[in-house]
Protein backbone atom coordinates (compact mmCIF):
# COMPACT_ATOMS: atom_id res chain seq x y z
CA UNK A 1 0.00 0.00 0.00
CA UNK A 2 0.80 3.78 -0.38
CA UNK A 3 0.35 6.31 2.03
CA UNK A 4 1.11 9.96 0.52
CA UNK A 5 2.43 11.56 3.84
CA UNK A 6 4.22 14.83 4.89
CA UNK A 7 6.93 15.56 7.34
CA UNK A 8 7.41 19.03 8.47
CA UNK A 9 10.39 19.64 10.34
CA UNK A 10 9.82 22.28 12.42
CA UNK A 11 13.19 22.69 13.32
CA UNK A 12 13.92 24.33 10.44
CA UNK A 13 10.65 26.45 9.09
CA UNK A 14 11.90 30.10 9.48
CA UNK A 15 8.64 31.27 8.16
CA UNK A 16 9.70 32.80 4.88
CA UNK A 17 6.55 31.58 3.10
CA UNK A 18 7.92 30.75 0.41
CA UNK A 19 5.71 27.60 0.32
CA UNK A 20 2.74 29.65 0.55
CA UNK A 21 3.96 31.45 -2.95
CA UNK A 22 4.43 28.45 -4.57
CA UNK A 23 1.20 26.82 -3.55
CA UNK A 24 -0.51 29.79 -4.80
CA UNK A 25 1.72 30.10 -8.15
CA UNK A 26 0.93 26.38 -8.67
CA UNK A 27 -2.67 25.87 -7.59
CA UNK A 28 -3.50 29.54 -8.59
CA UNK A 29 -6.07 30.17 -5.85
CA UNK A 30 -7.30 33.02 -5.19
CA UNK A 31 -6.57 36.47 -3.12
CA UNK A 32 -7.35 35.49 1.17
CA UNK A 33 -6.61 31.91 0.09
CA UNK A 34 -3.86 29.61 1.07
CA UNK A 35 -4.16 26.07 1.44
CA UNK A 36 -0.66 26.08 2.38
CA UNK A 37 0.37 28.43 5.14
CA UNK A 38 2.64 29.08 7.77
CA UNK A 39 1.67 30.27 10.97
CA UNK A 40 3.79 32.28 13.31
CA UNK A 41 2.94 31.31 16.66
CA UNK A 42 4.64 32.99 19.68
CA UNK A 43 3.80 30.05 23.16
CA UNK A 44 5.35 31.23 26.72
CA UNK A 45 5.86 33.93 29.07
CA UNK A 46 8.47 36.75 29.44
CA UNK A 47 11.72 35.87 29.66
CA UNK A 48 10.93 32.67 28.14
CA UNK A 49 9.13 33.41 25.41
CA UNK A 50 9.13 30.83 22.05
CA UNK A 51 8.30 31.34 18.79
CA UNK A 52 7.25 28.45 16.25
CA UNK A 53 6.97 28.93 12.51
CA UNK A 54 4.10 25.76 11.87
CA UNK A 55 3.32 25.17 8.19
CA UNK A 56 -0.37 23.91 7.96
CA UNK A 57 -2.90 22.88 5.59
CA UNK A 58 -5.20 19.52 4.62
CA UNK A 59 -3.79 17.07 6.67
CA UNK A 60 -5.05 14.51 4.06
CA UNK A 61 -6.51 12.36 7.56
CA UNK A 62 -6.82 8.80 7.51
CA UNK A 63 -10.35 8.94 9.17
CA UNK A 64 -10.91 12.68 7.25
CA UNK A 65 -14.26 14.18 9.34
CA UNK A 66 -15.02 15.70 6.04
CA UNK A 67 -15.40 13.06 3.94
CA UNK A 68 -17.96 11.43 6.64
CA UNK A 69 -19.60 14.20 6.38
CA UNK A 70 -20.06 15.43 2.49
CA UNK A 71 -23.33 14.96 1.76
CA UNK A 72 -22.48 14.31 -1.57
CA UNK A 73 -19.88 11.80 -2.12
CA UNK A 74 -17.61 15.34 -3.68
CA UNK A 75 -15.12 14.72 -0.92
CA UNK A 76 -13.55 11.32 -1.03
CA UNK A 77 -10.41 9.06 0.50
CA UNK A 78 -8.30 7.77 -1.70
CA UNK A 79 -6.76 4.21 -1.23
CA UNK A 80 -2.88 6.44 -1.46
CA UNK A 81 -3.92 8.26 1.55
CA UNK A 82 -5.27 11.74 -0.26
CA UNK A 83 -8.50 13.40 0.48
CA UNK A 84 -9.78 14.82 -2.80
CA UNK A 85 -12.81 17.12 -3.46
CA UNK A 86 -14.73 16.51 -7.16
CA UNK A 87 -15.80 20.42 -7.71
CA UNK A 88 -18.87 19.26 -10.13
CA UNK A 89 -20.63 17.32 -7.26
CA UNK A 90 -19.79 19.45 -4.57
CA UNK A 91 -22.80 21.75 -3.80
CA UNK A 92 -20.94 24.31 -1.29
CA UNK A 93 -22.98 23.27 1.74
CA UNK A 94 -19.94 23.83 4.19
CA UNK A 95 -20.51 21.12 6.23
CA UNK A 96 -16.93 19.72 5.18
CA UNK A 97 -15.36 23.38 6.62
CA UNK A 98 -17.13 23.17 9.91
CA UNK A 99 -16.25 18.91 10.23
CA UNK A 100 -12.36 19.93 9.32
CA UNK A 101 -10.80 20.93 12.78
CA UNK A 102 -7.49 21.86 10.61
CA UNK A 103 -9.23 24.99 9.12
CA UNK A 104 -7.85 23.44 5.89
CA UNK A 105 -11.58 24.31 3.60
CA UNK A 106 -12.09 27.44 1.71
CA UNK A 107 -15.17 28.23 -0.10
CA UNK A 108 -15.32 31.51 -2.02
CA UNK A 109 -18.43 32.79 -3.40
CA UNK A 110 -17.13 35.03 -5.88
CA UNK A 111 -14.29 35.55 -8.22
CA UNK A 112 -11.93 37.87 -6.42
CA UNK A 113 -8.70 39.00 -8.06
CA UNK A 114 -5.14 40.57 -7.14
CA UNK A 115 -5.71 44.18 -8.62
CA UNK A 116 -9.62 44.63 -8.05
CA UNK A 117 -12.53 43.27 -10.09
CA UNK A 118 -10.40 42.93 -13.26
CA UNK A 119 -8.25 39.94 -13.30
CA UNK A 120 -4.61 40.28 -14.57
CA UNK A 121 -3.80 38.19 -18.02
CA UNK A 122 -2.50 35.39 -16.49
CA UNK A 123 -5.76 34.96 -13.51
CA UNK A 124 -7.74 35.24 -16.73
CA UNK A 125 -5.66 32.26 -18.06
CA UNK A 126 -5.90 30.56 -14.99
CA UNK A 127 -9.58 31.29 -14.18
CA UNK A 128 -11.68 28.27 -13.23
CA UNK A 129 -15.15 28.77 -12.33
CA UNK A 130 -15.95 25.39 -11.22
CA UNK A 131 -13.90 26.28 -8.12
CA UNK A 132 -16.48 29.31 -7.17
CA UNK A 133 -19.06 28.20 -4.51
CA UNK A 134 -17.72 25.07 -3.88
CA UNK A 135 -14.89 23.66 -1.40
CA UNK A 136 -11.62 23.90 -2.13
CA UNK A 137 -8.36 22.84 -0.50
CA UNK A 138 -4.68 21.44 -0.61
CA UNK A 139 -4.55 18.54 -2.91
CA UNK A 140 -0.61 17.51 -2.36
CA UNK A 141 -0.50 18.53 -5.95
CA UNK A 142 -2.38 15.29 -6.74
CA UNK A 143 -1.51 15.89 -10.89
CA UNK A 144 1.94 15.93 -10.12
CA UNK A 145 1.45 12.39 -8.17
CA UNK A 146 -1.35 10.68 -10.16
CA UNK A 147 1.49 11.63 -13.84
CA UNK A 148 4.50 9.98 -11.98
CA UNK A 149 3.88 6.61 -12.21
CA UNK A 150 3.23 6.88 -16.42
CA UNK A 151 6.90 9.03 -16.42
CA UNK A 152 8.78 6.73 -14.04
CA UNK A 153 9.14 9.55 -11.50
CA UNK A 154 8.74 9.04 -7.71
CA UNK A 155 6.73 11.80 -5.82
CA UNK A 156 8.79 13.07 -3.12
CA UNK A 157 12.05 12.47 -4.81
CA UNK A 158 11.61 13.99 -8.39
CA UNK A 159 9.91 17.70 -7.98
CA UNK A 160 8.23 17.71 -11.26
CA UNK A 161 5.91 14.51 -9.13
CA UNK A 162 6.22 16.52 -5.75
CA UNK A 163 4.07 19.06 -4.11
CA UNK A 164 4.96 22.26 -4.96
CA UNK A 165 5.82 24.18 -1.33
CA UNK A 166 7.75 20.82 -0.83
CA UNK A 167 9.81 21.89 -3.82
CA UNK A 168 9.81 25.44 -3.29
CA UNK A 169 11.33 25.10 0.87
CA UNK A 170 14.57 26.47 1.10
CA UNK A 171 15.52 24.75 4.60
CA UNK A 172 14.08 21.71 3.69
CA UNK A 173 11.53 21.77 6.40
CA UNK A 174 8.81 20.08 4.36
CA UNK A 175 9.45 16.28 3.49
CA UNK A 176 7.25 14.39 0.97
CA UNK A 177 6.59 10.91 0.50
CA UNK A 178 4.96 7.37 1.14
CA UNK A 179 5.30 6.18 4.48
CA UNK A 180 4.43 2.79 3.84
CA UNK A 181 7.79 2.79 2.08
CA UNK A 182 10.80 2.41 4.84
CA UNK A 183 12.89 3.45 2.63
CA UNK A 184 11.17 6.84 1.57
CA UNK A 185 12.82 9.88 3.00
CA UNK A 186 9.91 10.77 4.64
CA UNK A 187 9.47 6.92 6.92
CA UNK A 188 13.55 7.59 7.62
CA UNK A 189 13.51 11.15 8.43
CA UNK A 190 10.24 10.04 10.51
CA UNK A 191 12.16 6.69 11.77
CA UNK A 192 15.01 9.05 13.36
CA UNK A 193 12.80 12.08 15.09
CA UNK A 194 10.74 12.95 18.05
CA UNK A 195 7.31 14.12 16.22
CA UNK A 196 3.96 14.77 16.46
CA UNK A 197 0.72 15.15 14.50
CA UNK A 198 -1.29 18.06 15.08
CA UNK A 199 -4.89 17.47 16.95
CA UNK A 200 -4.44 13.90 17.21
CA UNK A 201 -6.62 13.09 20.31
CA UNK A 202 -9.36 14.03 17.71
CA UNK A 203 -8.71 10.51 16.01
CA UNK A 204 -8.19 11.90 12.17
CA UNK A 205 -5.08 9.81 11.51
CA UNK A 206 -3.77 13.19 10.38
CA UNK A 207 -0.67 12.72 7.12
CA UNK A 208 1.56 15.29 8.32
CA UNK A 209 3.96 15.12 10.88
CA UNK A 210 5.56 17.77 12.73
CA UNK A 211 9.44 17.17 14.34
CA UNK A 212 10.22 18.70 17.09
CA UNK A 213 13.41 17.00 18.21
CA UNK A 214 16.19 14.25 16.90
CA UNK A 215 15.61 11.05 18.76
CA UNK A 216 17.65 10.00 22.39
CA UNK A 217 20.81 8.19 21.11
CA UNK A 218 20.34 4.79 23.43
CA UNK B 1 2.37 37.89 14.93
CA UNK B 2 3.02 37.78 10.82
CA UNK B 3 0.90 35.41 9.70
CA UNK B 4 -2.29 32.92 9.57
CA UNK B 5 -4.52 32.66 13.09
CA UNK B 6 -3.41 30.73 15.53
CA UNK B 7 -6.60 30.73 18.46
CA UNK B 8 -9.70 30.00 17.65
CA UNK B 9 -11.86 31.65 15.14
CA UNK B 10 -15.04 32.05 14.38
CA UNK B 11 -16.45 29.16 11.64
CA UNK B 12 -17.33 32.04 8.37
CA UNK B 13 -19.60 28.88 6.99
CA UNK B 14 -22.59 28.79 8.02
CA UNK B 15 -24.71 31.71 8.84
CA UNK B 16 -28.43 32.70 9.93
CA UNK B 17 -29.83 30.59 6.90
CA UNK B 18 -28.10 27.49 8.66
CA UNK B 19 -29.45 28.64 11.86
CA UNK B 20 -32.95 28.88 10.31
CA UNK B 21 -32.76 25.37 9.51
CA UNK B 22 -32.36 24.02 12.94
CA UNK B 23 -34.70 26.72 14.55
CA UNK B 24 -37.54 25.98 11.90
CA UNK B 25 -36.63 22.10 11.61
CA UNK B 26 -36.79 21.37 15.50
CA UNK B 27 -39.73 23.33 16.23
CA UNK B 28 -41.69 21.85 13.11
CA UNK B 29 -40.56 18.75 14.27
CA UNK B 30 -41.47 19.32 17.69
CA UNK B 31 -45.02 20.57 16.76
CA UNK B 32 -45.71 17.23 14.33
CA UNK B 33 -44.77 14.97 17.44
CA UNK B 34 -46.82 17.05 19.70
CA UNK B 35 -49.98 17.23 16.92
CA UNK B 36 -50.10 13.53 16.95
CA UNK B 37 -49.78 13.07 20.88
CA UNK B 38 -52.44 15.87 21.39
CA UNK B 39 -55.01 13.89 18.68
CA UNK B 40 -54.54 11.20 21.11
CA UNK B 41 -56.23 13.15 23.10
CA UNK B 42 -58.51 14.40 21.13
CA UNK B 43 -57.88 17.63 19.88
CA UNK B 44 -57.58 18.85 15.99
CA UNK B 45 -54.74 17.50 13.97
CA UNK B 46 -54.68 19.56 10.99
CA UNK B 47 -53.55 22.80 11.77
CA UNK B 48 -51.04 21.98 14.01
CA UNK B 49 -49.65 19.26 11.70
CA UNK B 50 -49.75 22.09 8.79
CA UNK B 51 -47.78 24.41 11.08
CA UNK B 52 -45.25 22.04 11.73
CA UNK B 53 -44.97 20.77 8.14
CA UNK B 54 -44.54 24.59 7.32
CA UNK B 55 -41.78 25.25 9.41
CA UNK B 56 -39.59 22.42 8.75
CA UNK B 57 -39.96 23.67 4.93
CA UNK B 58 -39.00 26.78 5.86
CA UNK B 59 -36.11 25.01 7.43
CA UNK B 60 -34.88 23.27 4.05
CA UNK B 61 -35.40 26.30 2.50
CA UNK B 62 -32.92 28.71 4.20
CA UNK B 63 -30.45 25.75 3.63
CA UNK B 64 -31.06 25.81 -0.03
CA UNK B 65 -30.61 29.30 0.20
CA UNK B 66 -27.30 28.88 2.29
CA UNK B 67 -25.40 25.86 -0.25
CA UNK B 68 -23.38 28.04 -3.01
CA UNK B 69 -24.29 25.63 -5.97
CA UNK B 70 -28.21 25.29 -5.59
CA UNK B 71 -29.29 23.97 -8.48
CA UNK B 72 -27.03 20.50 -7.49
CA UNK B 73 -28.92 20.35 -4.44
CA UNK B 74 -30.46 16.84 -5.11
CA UNK B 75 -26.43 15.64 -4.78
CA UNK B 76 -27.42 15.86 -1.23
CA UNK B 77 -28.75 12.69 -1.54
CA UNK B 78 -25.11 10.68 -2.38
CA UNK B 79 -24.13 10.04 1.00
CA UNK B 80 -26.36 8.15 3.07
CA UNK B 81 -23.74 5.51 4.37
CA UNK B 82 -22.46 8.33 6.84
CA UNK B 83 -23.05 11.69 5.81
CA UNK B 84 -25.87 12.94 8.67
CA UNK B 85 -27.11 15.73 6.13
CA UNK B 86 -28.56 13.34 3.65
CA UNK B 87 -29.76 11.31 6.32
CA UNK B 88 -31.83 14.40 6.92
CA UNK B 89 -32.42 14.96 3.26
CA UNK B 90 -33.96 11.67 3.03
CA UNK B 91 -36.37 11.38 5.61
CA UNK B 92 -37.82 14.86 4.46
CA UNK B 93 -39.64 14.06 1.69
CA UNK B 94 -41.06 10.32 3.62
CA UNK B 95 -41.91 13.12 6.79
CA UNK B 96 -43.82 14.83 4.40
CA UNK B 97 -45.78 12.55 2.50
CA UNK B 98 -47.08 10.79 5.43
CA UNK B 99 -47.75 13.98 6.61
CA UNK B 100 -50.12 15.28 3.96
CA UNK B 101 -51.78 11.50 3.44
CA UNK B 102 -52.40 11.99 7.28
CA UNK B 103 -53.68 15.01 7.09
CA UNK B 104 -56.04 14.17 4.02
CA UNK B 105 -57.32 10.63 5.16
CA UNK B 106 -56.88 11.46 9.36
CA UNK B 107 -55.61 8.12 9.51
CA UNK B 108 -54.28 6.91 13.04
CA UNK B 109 -51.19 4.99 11.77
CA UNK B 110 -50.30 8.10 9.49
CA UNK B 111 -50.36 10.26 12.15
CA UNK B 112 -47.97 8.02 14.03
CA UNK B 113 -46.08 7.82 11.50
CA UNK B 114 -45.92 11.63 10.42
CA UNK B 115 -44.42 11.69 14.22
CA UNK B 116 -41.98 8.66 14.24
CA UNK B 117 -39.90 10.57 11.29
CA UNK B 118 -40.16 13.91 12.62
CA UNK B 119 -38.19 12.17 15.78
CA UNK B 120 -35.83 10.80 13.20
CA UNK B 121 -35.59 14.33 11.25
CA UNK B 122 -34.55 15.58 14.53
CA UNK B 123 -32.13 13.14 15.37
CA UNK B 124 -30.46 13.54 12.26
CA UNK B 125 -30.30 17.27 13.01
CA UNK B 126 -29.15 16.75 16.20
CA UNK B 127 -26.30 14.56 15.00
CA UNK B 128 -25.54 16.62 12.03
CA UNK B 129 -24.67 19.33 14.52
CA UNK B 130 -21.87 16.84 16.73
CA UNK B 131 -20.38 15.26 13.29
CA UNK B 132 -19.06 18.83 13.13
CA UNK B 133 -15.79 17.63 14.57
CA UNK B 134 -13.80 21.11 13.77
CA UNK B 135 -16.51 23.11 15.75
CA UNK B 136 -16.27 22.23 19.95
CA UNK B 137 -19.18 23.72 21.38
CA UNK B 138 -20.98 21.33 18.45
CA UNK B 139 -18.90 18.33 18.67
CA UNK B 140 -19.70 17.63 22.64
CA UNK B 141 -21.49 14.31 22.67
CA UNK B 142 -23.94 15.91 25.01
CA UNK B 143 -25.50 18.38 22.56
CA UNK B 144 -27.42 15.60 21.01
CA UNK B 145 -30.25 15.84 24.10
CA UNK B 146 -29.96 19.07 24.32
CA UNK B 147 -30.77 20.24 20.77
CA UNK B 148 -33.54 17.22 20.70
CA UNK B 149 -35.20 18.49 23.92
CA UNK B 150 -35.12 22.17 22.49
CA UNK B 151 -36.77 21.16 19.30
CA UNK B 152 -39.36 19.30 21.40
CA UNK B 153 -40.03 22.13 23.56
CA UNK B 154 -40.29 24.37 21.13
CA UNK B 155 -43.09 22.27 19.23
CA UNK B 156 -44.79 21.91 22.39
CA UNK B 157 -44.29 25.54 22.84
CA UNK B 158 -46.07 26.23 19.31
CA UNK B 159 -48.82 23.35 19.75
CA UNK B 160 -50.00 25.62 23.17
CA UNK B 161 -50.25 28.48 21.15
CA UNK B 162 -51.69 26.96 18.71
CA UNK B 163 -54.36 25.49 21.15
CA UNK B 164 -54.68 28.87 22.90
CA UNK B 165 -55.40 30.64 19.79
CA UNK B 166 -57.69 28.09 18.31
CA UNK B 167 -59.84 27.65 21.86
CA UNK B 168 -58.74 23.86 21.97
CA UNK B 169 -58.96 23.41 25.74
CA UNK B 170 -59.92 20.42 26.05
CA UNK B 171 -55.91 19.40 26.08
CA UNK B 172 -54.24 22.07 26.95
CA UNK B 173 -53.44 20.98 30.25
CA UNK B 174 -52.22 17.76 29.20
CA UNK B 175 -50.10 19.92 26.53
CA UNK B 176 -49.00 22.21 29.70
CA UNK B 177 -48.38 19.40 31.60
CA UNK B 178 -46.18 17.11 28.81
CA UNK B 179 -44.29 20.92 28.04
CA UNK B 180 -43.36 21.47 32.02
CA UNK B 181 -41.65 18.00 31.84
CA UNK B 182 -39.63 19.35 28.78
CA UNK B 183 -38.52 22.49 29.57
CA UNK B 184 -37.32 20.98 32.91
CA UNK B 185 -35.53 18.37 30.82
CA UNK B 186 -33.86 20.95 28.70
CA UNK B 187 -32.77 23.12 31.33
CA UNK B 188 -30.93 19.99 32.98
CA UNK B 189 -29.73 18.86 29.44
CA UNK B 190 -28.41 22.49 29.31
CA UNK B 191 -25.99 22.22 32.41
CA UNK B 192 -25.26 18.53 31.59
CA UNK B 193 -23.72 20.33 28.03
CA UNK B 194 -22.33 23.54 29.21
CA UNK B 195 -20.62 21.32 32.75
CA UNK B 196 -19.31 18.68 30.39
CA UNK B 197 -17.88 21.30 27.56
CA UNK B 198 -15.63 23.50 30.19
CA UNK B 199 -14.46 20.43 31.93
CA UNK B 200 -13.53 18.93 28.03
CA UNK B 201 -12.03 22.17 27.28
CA UNK B 202 -13.37 24.55 24.68
CA UNK B 203 -12.61 27.47 23.16
CA UNK B 204 -13.26 30.34 25.99
CA UNK B 205 -14.64 32.81 23.05
CA UNK B 206 -17.17 30.07 22.65
CA UNK B 207 -17.70 29.41 26.34
CA UNK B 208 -18.45 33.06 27.02
CA UNK B 209 -20.74 33.14 23.87
CA UNK B 210 -22.40 30.66 25.60
CA UNK B 211 -22.40 32.67 28.87
CA UNK B 212 -23.72 35.66 27.64
CA UNK B 213 -26.95 33.60 27.02
CA UNK B 214 -27.40 32.38 30.55
CA UNK B 215 -29.73 35.23 31.38
CA UNK B 216 -32.16 35.37 28.69
CA UNK B 217 -32.06 31.41 27.87
CA UNK B 218 -31.50 29.46 31.03
CA UNK B 219 -32.87 32.21 33.68
CA UNK B 220 -35.76 33.64 31.94
CA UNK B 221 -36.21 31.52 28.82
CA UNK B 222 -36.87 28.01 30.45
CA UNK B 223 -36.75 28.12 34.54
CA UNK B 224 -39.15 31.14 34.08
CA UNK B 225 -41.58 29.47 32.47
CA UNK B 226 -41.23 26.61 34.82
CA UNK B 227 -42.49 28.57 37.12
CA UNK B 228 -45.59 29.69 35.14
CA UNK B 229 -46.43 26.67 33.87
CA UNK B 230 -46.38 25.21 37.73
CA UNK B 231 -48.74 27.44 38.61
CA UNK B 232 -50.63 27.42 35.01
CA UNK B 233 -51.26 23.97 36.06
CA UNK B 234 -52.10 24.56 40.21
CA UNK B 235 -54.23 27.77 39.23
CA UNK B 236 -57.98 26.91 39.11
CA UNK B 237 -59.13 29.86 37.42
CA UNK B 238 -59.45 29.08 33.59
CA UNK B 239 -58.59 32.56 32.50
CA UNK B 240 -55.29 32.80 34.64
CA UNK B 241 -54.09 29.23 33.67
CA UNK B 242 -54.54 30.15 29.79
CA UNK B 243 -52.41 33.48 30.20
CA UNK B 244 -49.96 31.91 31.94
CA UNK B 245 -49.58 28.81 29.83
CA UNK B 246 -49.61 31.08 26.65
CA UNK B 247 -46.53 33.54 28.20
CA UNK B 248 -44.90 30.27 29.07
CA UNK B 249 -44.90 28.84 25.74
CA UNK B 250 -44.35 31.66 24.08
CA UNK B 251 -40.70 32.47 26.33
CA UNK B 252 -39.70 28.76 26.01
CA UNK B 253 -39.88 28.93 22.39
CA UNK B 254 -38.36 32.62 21.54
CA UNK B 255 -35.83 31.47 23.70
CA UNK B 256 -35.18 27.64 22.36
CA UNK B 257 -34.58 29.91 18.95
CA UNK B 258 -32.09 31.87 20.92
CA UNK B 259 -29.88 29.20 21.94
CA UNK B 260 -29.77 27.65 18.28
CA UNK B 261 -29.14 30.66 16.44
CA UNK B 262 -26.38 31.70 19.17
CA UNK B 263 -24.56 27.79 19.05
CA UNK B 264 -24.70 28.11 15.41
CA UNK B 265 -23.59 32.04 14.58
CA UNK B 266 -22.07 33.03 17.89
CA UNK B 267 -19.87 30.00 19.44
CA UNK B 268 -19.27 28.40 16.71
CA UNK B 269 -15.35 29.21 17.35
CA UNK B 270 -13.13 26.66 15.52
CA UNK B 271 -10.57 24.48 16.54
CA UNK B 272 -7.69 26.63 16.11
CA UNK B 273 -4.07 25.30 16.03
CA UNK B 274 -2.00 23.77 18.78
CA UNK B 275 1.42 22.00 19.74
CA UNK B 276 1.59 19.74 21.83
CA UNK B 277 5.67 20.52 21.90
CA UNK B 278 7.92 23.59 20.75
CA UNK B 279 10.84 22.37 18.62
CA UNK B 280 14.31 22.34 19.67
CA UNK B 281 15.93 25.41 17.85
CA UNK B 282 19.76 25.52 17.20
CA UNK B 283 21.13 24.13 20.73
CA UNK B 284 18.41 24.76 22.53
CA UNK B 285 15.59 22.43 24.05
CA UNK B 286 12.42 21.69 23.35
CA UNK B 287 9.22 23.81 24.77
CA UNK B 288 5.99 23.17 26.34
CA UNK B 289 3.03 22.78 24.58
CA UNK B 290 0.71 26.01 23.23
CA UNK B 291 -2.87 26.01 22.54
CA UNK B 292 -3.78 29.63 22.29
CA UNK B 293 -7.33 30.48 22.82
CA UNK B 294 -8.29 27.67 24.70
CA UNK B 295 -10.11 26.93 28.16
Amino acid sequence: MTRWAMAVDLRRCIGCQTCTTACRQANATPPGVQWRQVLDMEAGEYPDVRRAFVPVGCMHCGDPPCEHVCPTTATKKRDDGLVTIDYELCIGCGYCAVACPYQARHIVHRATFAYGEKPTEPEQVRYDPERISVATKCTFCKERIDGAKEKGLTPGVDPEATPACVNACITETLVFGDRDDPNSKVSKLLAETRHFRMHEELGTDPGMYYIWDRKEQP
Amino acid sequence: MTSGRTAPWHQPNWDARAAGNFIFGGAGTGLIVFAALAHAFGAAYRLPAVIGFALVAAGLACVWAEIGRPLRAFNVYLHPQTSWMTREAMVAPFLFASGAAAIWTGSEALVWAAAALALVYLTCQAQMIRASKGIPAWRHRLIVPLVMLTGLTEGGSVAVLVAAATRDYAWLTWLEALLLALVIARGFAWYAYRSGLQREGAPVKALAALARIEVPFVILGNWGPVVLLFVALAETSGATAFWLGVVSAATGLVAGWLFKFTLITRAAYNQGFALPRLAVRGAGTPGPATKPGWH
